[in-house]
């Protein structure tokens, strides 16, 4: 494969891999690492990559692991210290919500599990068909509608909640 | 679409029973000025996941810089293939030589009854296989110590990895502690005014 046609294919995911890679490691620079590393890993893998069926969907499962590397040997640089003080690590989503006006909703989705966040960020946000998800996370389609269908309603029932709280925060004040 | 229409695809979106097309329908509905009243309590939400969606690789030399990254891999890597062919032939002559050379102490008595010439060519052929194997041994050193100059190369980057992260642990850290003075200032400036 010449570096031109790698270019053609995969350069326009780089994007994509970036919010997923950033969707991990809750870092900008980290992600950008990430998905610098990983086009260099496919790179190398240029001889076999007609081999494989969805490029894409195989470029974000590469980026899947690699983070999930990442994060344990963060955590071997006794990143777990900082842990322990869980209002200093912005998520994403958290980190959104400071610089957005959207961040209160967004919050939302990071109090959900992990499986679950993930799975509404390559839905909702990357907008994946199933099958895809199924590619990049190995999860079963079951598993994939059934989480993403919970994780959707407790998204709901939180926005209703919010709004009947503050509802009552009004009258209570009037 | 209508609203009405819309409103039951948001309930199967919620239930998870909604196809991708059916998904960008309500999201792009949301970006709309007419949402009724009781719906608008959802647009944050949808207009969340749309600035999400628009979160870029923040570099822009980005490309440029990879497409330099994959030459330099593509270089990094035929060196290092004539790294492994030089140091291939080393071990081959190394291995002849010993062979050699125990045979020749142990069958060190045949060579009394060899004729002029046949002795002639062993010692060229020995000649030989010395001569290589001291270019061999030279090269080898060469290339052993620009192998030691990458290592060099990978431990100081390894190093400056780790201070970075000891930094970042640092700056949450920084950040943590700035955000309880602020806190703290504010306690003191309501109790003052109280």
């Amino acid at each position: 494969m010449l570096q031109s046609e790698f270019k053609e294919q995969f350069f326009y995911l780089k994007d994509k891999m970036f919010r997923f890679a950033k969707y991990y490691l809750k870092n900008e620079a980290e992600a950008e690492d990430i998905v610098q590393d990983t086009f260099l890993k496919l790179w190398n893998k240029k001889n076999s990559l007609s081999e494989v069926r969805n490029k894409e969907t195989y470029a974000l499962s590469m980026i899947k692991n690699a983070s999930i590397d990442r994060i344990r040997k963060l955590k071997t640089f006794s990143l777990e210290e900082v842990k322990k003080e869980p209002e200093n690590i912005l998520t994403p989503l958290d980190s959104l919500s400071q610089k957005e006006t959207h961040g209160h909703l967004m919050k939302l989705i990071s109090r959900l599990n992990e499986q679950q966040q993930t799975l509404i960020i390559l839905r909702d946000v990357e907008g994946y068909e199933y099958h895809e998800i199924e590619e990049i996370t190995g999860l079963s389609i079951n598993t994939i509608r059934v989480n993403i269908s919970r994780a959707r309603n407790t998204i709901k029932e939180k926005i209703l909640k919010l709004n009947t709280d503050e509802l009552a925060t009004i009258r209570t004040s009037s | 679409m209508n609203w009405q229409q819309l409103e039951q695809v948001l309930d199967l979106y919620w239930e998870g029973k909604t196809s991708l097309a059916e998904e960008k329908q309500i999201k792009e509905a949301f970006l709309r000025s007419d949402i009724p009243e009781h719906l608008k309590r959802f647009t944050n939400y949808f207009a969340g996941l749309k600035q999400m969606q628009e979160l870029k690789l923040p570099d822009s030399a980005f490309e440029e810089k990879l497409g330099k990254q994959l030459s330099d891999t593509k270089r990094f890597k035929l060196k290092n293939n004539t790294l492994f062919s030089y140091a291939a032939v080393f071990l081959v002559l190394i291995s002849l030589s010993f062979f050699l050379i125990n045979n020749f102490n142990t069958e060190k008595e045949n060579f009394e009854i060899l004729s002029p010439e046949e002795l002639v060519f062993v010692q060229k052929h020995l000649s030989f296989m010395s001569q290589s194997l001291a270019q061999s041994i030279s090269f080898s050193a060469q290339n052993i110590e620009k192998i030691g100059l990458i290592n060099l190369g990978a431990q100081t980057i390894q190093s400056y990895e780790n201070t970075y992260l000891k930094q970042m642990q640092n700056l949450n850290k920084i950040e943590y502690l700035n955000q309880s003075v602020n806190e703290l200032e504010s306690k003191q400036n309501k109790d003052s005014l109280k």
